[in-house]
């Protein structure tokens, strides 16, 4: 079964350029994992990143460079071997940021249907990154967001104004953008969110929601 | 045994001298792809912003890591130089952001497989480079410009913005447009 819903071509090309922060580069990646089509969009624009290199203004090297190069080479430990992939219900680069799967992570409940834990990245740059999951056919109160809120789905679906989504879809939300995802028929719809910022949810209890839970 | 000016000479194509070095550890190859390579990384590294001794340390770190990975090189699915320009990317992200650059795996028994490809597809590459080459050419110069910035000097939107003194939203939409134009040529194999 393949993804259907995509990064836009402007998050895909700053993923091949190395410009997205990590967390966004962590579902974009992850995405991949679960998207042929993505990881060949990926491919080709690091073509791009190819031509830049070709057109690139060489800059000589301090004499002997290649030498020492070769030198650091034969003494060099042996070569790299890829570590192994974790054991795991999750796909990798994902898997590495949550080695203990699911359970190990630090969850908070928000009432009795919705559940989160951060996922936590090399440093604080301003994003934040969770796994959200949702029981079967709830919904999570509608909300706008202050910069990009990307969804990959991990497990079962849900569905928002926007279409539905399930397992390796990603959603791509501008920050003028409101939305009210309803979890799936389908098992716990479970989730990797990236934001910037915090969301603004509507309404009033949508509001008490976000006092007691800081979402 | 020929001598190495012999062999360099016969066999200047790098997806070639990256064979060499994957499968017969070939010195004198790797000495012909650090030529090529290692002037326009450090280049490349200096114009990221690194000061002249952390952009040749990256270089050789760069030209290492080809030495290390070459058996991981792919040439159906990029160029000897794209397949550099990555590892460079990945450098230059641990060094000066000091962040993990996640990917996905190849072994990864959870990643949805490739489709087959057609074999004309892997015809197409050189074809393809070309025509990307012709796209970026194409490009307005404020468009090209911020390429530029991105792929080159691995600039986030935001400082793109304050190194040309625009507001973010322009250079939004500046990337929106120059990608739009690239994907257009890219997009035309599928």
């Amino acid at each position: 079964m393949s993804a259907t819903h995509h990064p836009s071509d402007v998050l895909i090309a700053a993923y091949a350029a190395g410009t997205l922060p990590e967390a966004q580069a962590l579902i974009v990646a992850t995405h991949g994992a679960l998207c042929p089509l993505c990881r060949a969009r990926t491919r080709a624009f690091e073509a791009i990143g190819g031509e830049v290199l070709d057109g690139a203004a060489p800059l000589a090297l301090s004499a002997g460079a290649a030498e020492r190069a070769l030198g650091r080479l034969r003494s060099a430990a042996p070569d790299i071997v890829p570590p192994p992939a974790p054991v795991s219900d999750l796909p990798r680069p994902l898997a590495d940021y949550v080695p203990g799967g699911y359970e190990a992570l630090r969850w908070r409940r928000h009432g009795a249907r919705i559940a989160t834990a951060p996922v936590a990245t090399s440093r604080d740059d301003g994003l934040s990154a969770f796994i959200l999951r949702v029981h079967p056919g709830s919904s999570v109160p509608r909300h706008g967001h202050r910069g990009v809120e990307l969804t990959l789905v991990l497990a079962g679906s849900y569905m928002d104004e926007l279409g539905r989504f399930a397992r390796g879809d990603l959603e791509e939300i501008d920050g003028n953008v409101e939305h009210h995802p309803v979890a799936g028929p389908d098992g716990d719809c479970i989730c990797l969110v990236v934001t910037e910022g915090k969301l603004r949810l509507r309404g009033v209890l949508a509001r008490l929601v976000q006092r007691l839970t800081g979402i | 045994m020929p001598d190495r000016a012999d062999r360099r000479d016969a066999d200047p194509d790098p997806v070639a001298l990256l064979r060499r070095v994957a499968d017969q550890r070939d010195e004198a190859a790797f000495a012909r792809l650090f030529e090529d390579f290692a002037p326009r990384l450090k280049g490349l590294f200096r114009r990221g912003g690194t000061d002249n001794a952390t952009a040749e340390e990256l270089a050789q770190e760069a030209m290492l890591t080809v030495w290390r990975k070459a058996s991981l090189y792919d040439p159906v699915k990029a160029s000897p130089s794209t397949w550099i320009f990555c590892i460079a990317r990945n450098l230059r992200i641990d060094a000066t952001r000091r962040e993990r650059r996640p990917e996905w795996d190849p072994e990864d028994p959870l990643l949805v497989p490739d489709h087959p490809e057609p074999a004309d597809d892997r015809l197409a590459a050189s074809q393809q480079t070309a025509r990307l080459r012709a796209a970026i050419g194409a490009l307005s110069p404020e468009q090209a410009r911020v390429i530029e910035l991105s792929f080159f000097e691995g600039k986030a939107h935001g400082e793109i913005a304050s190194a040309l003194g625009l507001p973010l939203g322009t250079v939004k939409s500046r990337v929106r447009l120059a990608v739009g134009h690239l994907r257009t040529t890219l997009g035309e194999r599928s």
